[in-house]
């Protein structure tokens, strides 16, 4: 590639400290221990995902050009907004023009992504380069057709490391945020999906993508079901702005979930025993042809925990076992939509983005340090998924008392206070 | 290999051992997913997993070609999870990950093939070295002492993972043996160390360099198969 002095930047890939090297793409510090090479260089583990940088490597930027064609109407989509979420639309729209950090806060299901649209389109036309980043590879799939159909005209690239699309430059760019490493300065809106899904543990390393990969004056649209305590801090001290957005677009309250303690429920189900408690729940469902999805922790429980399962129900319905690398799994999910099966006994990973009409949900061990407060309230959001059967139960079944437990329970209770409250009040304010 | 933190626990023969534990790289989830073929009844020629001890279809095709089998020992299977392995280890180069399995590797090579052996890692091209900064299976076996007897030829580039089966095999020797060290392969015992056992062929390949300059007997060592 040519490039013309002056239009570039450069500097060294890693640096390197007496104990440690530090990456200039990601920012992450590394011991010298684990970033060596057997000959005397060093790399970063960080991301390597995004090829290999070594101490012989040279970054470099290229300044953002904004070159975009004039697009006087780029938004096809033709829905309509409820009044909450055009309130929360137009809010957005201004967060944009003023170059602000903004948080939205908005359940599953509220419709988040159609309430972008209207700022999108509006940051298009000012040829303003946008980039739309999620943690999850999945709903980096699943958004970039929806984008597509809602503006035809715009120039968009799907970024993620599973996929062997070549980059473009386009207008807008949906990634996983680890691409976000692959851009310094480049956006003038950068919005990030589930900001809540990432690692915590990377969170510094998100931090740093993110700010690198927005301009100096630009604005970043952060949207979640499930804020982080790190994020609620930057609230409640007003460094952040937030918008909340607490029903569902049907329009009903999230479950509160029922927590049942009982320290012994893993031996008693290894001797193939269920409490009294989960047997009367189990059977009512079972009688009044509910669907249900048994939550565990871990691959290894789900055939055991099937087992006990399939003999309390003793014929009569239907239900298997899926997991994410499963690959009968769309056949199986397919079965549980169609009314084939009345339960499935899953893995973590049906969390997001699968819904059943009517469901109800019991989640075994809660207190695992798999699961926190974020993915119990997305699991419970999973109950009751349609406009015609929007009830449906939420059982968490632990051991012990937990805080991530408790506080997803707490957090679904103040969802829904403020959906309440919200009718005729401000949509945007601090939260106590 | 997940990311998952790994769970250092302490378990009685620790405990009455004294010692320090072992520097753990794999939890306990992920250790359990590897396949290690030493468990079942494998093929004498290849080290794959069999119903019973024998010789499978692939290895009595190299048996009537060379003669010898090569007796190969796998440590694991190549399945998902070592693919992922192999991805983020040699494509990626995360170095790091030759800790994973290089005191297995040290061990079982110490323990069949201990005293007047030579280790001979097979080689790779100059131009996968130079964006890779390291030879996979050196890193793999590292500790050892290494006798580098083999050079992949020049017009050769090694990158096996995009030649299909038929082309493997019929492709023509990919090494050539350093002149200088003709003299050490007469009369001597060669192991031959890779990473992957996949056809045989790079290994077939090297063992008949071997073969032609007199060593006596000649038998490999792969990570995976
Ligand atoms: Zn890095
Ligand atoms: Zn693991
Ligand atoms: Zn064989």
């Amino acid at each position: 590639m040519v490039m013309d002095e002056g239009l570039f930047s450069k500097r060294a890939a890693l640096e390197v400290q007496k104990n440690i090297i530090i990456c200039n793409r990601c920012g992450q510090k590394t011991p010298k221990k684990r970033a060596f090479l057997p000959n005397q260089q060093y790399y970063c583990p960080a991301c390597i995902m995004l090829g290999r940088l070594t101490t012989q490597h040279i970054l470099y930027t290229i300044e953002e050009p904004n070159l975009f064609l004039d697009i006087p109407d780029p938004l096809t989509w033709k829905g309509e907004l409820s009044k909450n979420q055009l309130r929360c639309s137009n809010k957005i729209i201004q967060i944009q023009r003023d170059n602000k950090n903004f948080l939205l806060w908005a359940v599953t299901g509220a419709g988040k992504t159609e309430i972008l649209f209207a700022s999108l389109a509006d940051a298009f036309k000012k040829h303003k380069r946008v980039c739309i980043a999620s943690p999850r590879v999945d709903v980096c799939n699943e958004l970039y057709p929806r984008l597509k159909a809602a503006f035809e005209c715009v120039t968009m690239v799907l970024l993620h490391g599973y996929q062997a699309e070549k980059y473009e430059y386009t207008q807008l760019v949906i990634c996983t945020t680890h691409q976000l490493l692959r851009f310094k300065g480049a956006f003038d809106m950068l919005i990030i999906d589930e900001v809540d899904a990432f690692p915590f543990k990377d969170d510094v390393m998100l931090m740093n993508a993110v700010n690198s990969a927005r301009k100096s004056v630009s604005s970043l649209i952060m949207l979640t079901a499930t804020p982080t305590h790190s994020l609620m801090k930057q609230v409640r001290r007003k460094k952040l702005e937030v918008g909340y957005l607490p029903s569902r677009y049907h329009g009903h309250e999230l479950p509160i979930p029922k927590i049942i303690i009982r320290t012994n429920w893993l031996k008693e189900l290894q001797r193939g025993k269920i409490c009294n408690k989960l047997r009367k729940i189990i059977n009512s469902w079972i009688d009044n042809k509910e669907p249900f999805l048994v939550f565990v922790s871990r691959i290894d429980f789900l055939r055991d925990v099937n087992l006990v399962i399939n003999k309390f129900v003793n014929g009569r319905c239907e239900g298997e076992t899926v997991f994410s690398a499963d690959k009968e799994r769309i056949e199986k999910v397919q079965k549980m939509r169609n009314g084939t099966f009345q339960y499935l006994v899953t893995t973590t990973i049906l969390e997001r983005g699968v819904t059943f009409a009517g469901l109800n949900i019991l989640v075994l061990g809660a207190d695992d340090e798999l699961f926190n407060s974020a993915s119990l309230v997305q699991i419970a959001g999973r109950v009751g998924r349609s406009a015609q059967e929007p009830d449906g139960d939420a059982i968490f079944l632990c051991s012990r008392k937990k805080m991530t437990v408790v506080n997803a329970k707490k957090q679904i209770i103040l969802l829904n206070l403020k959906g309440r409250k919200i009718k005729n009040e401000s949509l945007f304010d601090v939260p106590e | 290999m997940c990311q998952s933190r790994i769970n250092e626990y302490f378990d009685l023969e620790w405990v009455l051992s004294f010692q320090r534990p072992k520097k753990k790289f794999l939890c306990q989830n992920c250790k359990n997913n590897f396949v290690a073929l030493l468990n079942y009844p494998r093929c004498l020629g290849c080290g794959r997993k069999m119903n019973e001890e024998d010789i499978c279809v692939d290895c009595r095709k190299w048996e009537r070609e060379y003669s010898d089998l090569l007796g190969n020992i796998a440590l694991y299977e190549y399945n998902e999870l070592m693919k992922k392995y192999f991805e983020r280890f040699k494509f990626m180069g995360d170095y790091y990950y030759s800790n994973i399995f290089n005191e297995e590797l040290k061990e079982i090579v110490q323990k069949e093939y201990g005293k007047g052996w030579l280790y001979v890692p097979v080689p790779l091209s100059k131009q996968s070295f130079q964006i890779r900064m390291f030879n996979q299976v050196e890193a793999l076996f590292s500790g050892l002492t290494f006798t580098e007897l083999l050079t992949v030829r020049n017009d050769e580039k090694r990158q096996q993972s995009k030649l299909n089966r038929r082309e493997r095999l019929r492709r023509r020797q990919p090494f050539i043996l350093n002149s200088d060290r003709r003299v050490e392969v007469e009369a001597a015992n060669i192991l031959l160390l890779d990473d992957i056992y996949t056809t045989g062929g790079t290994l077939y390949h090297a063992a008949k360099i071997m073969k032609d300059a007199g060593a006596k007997k000649i038998k490999s060592i792969t990570l995976a198969r």
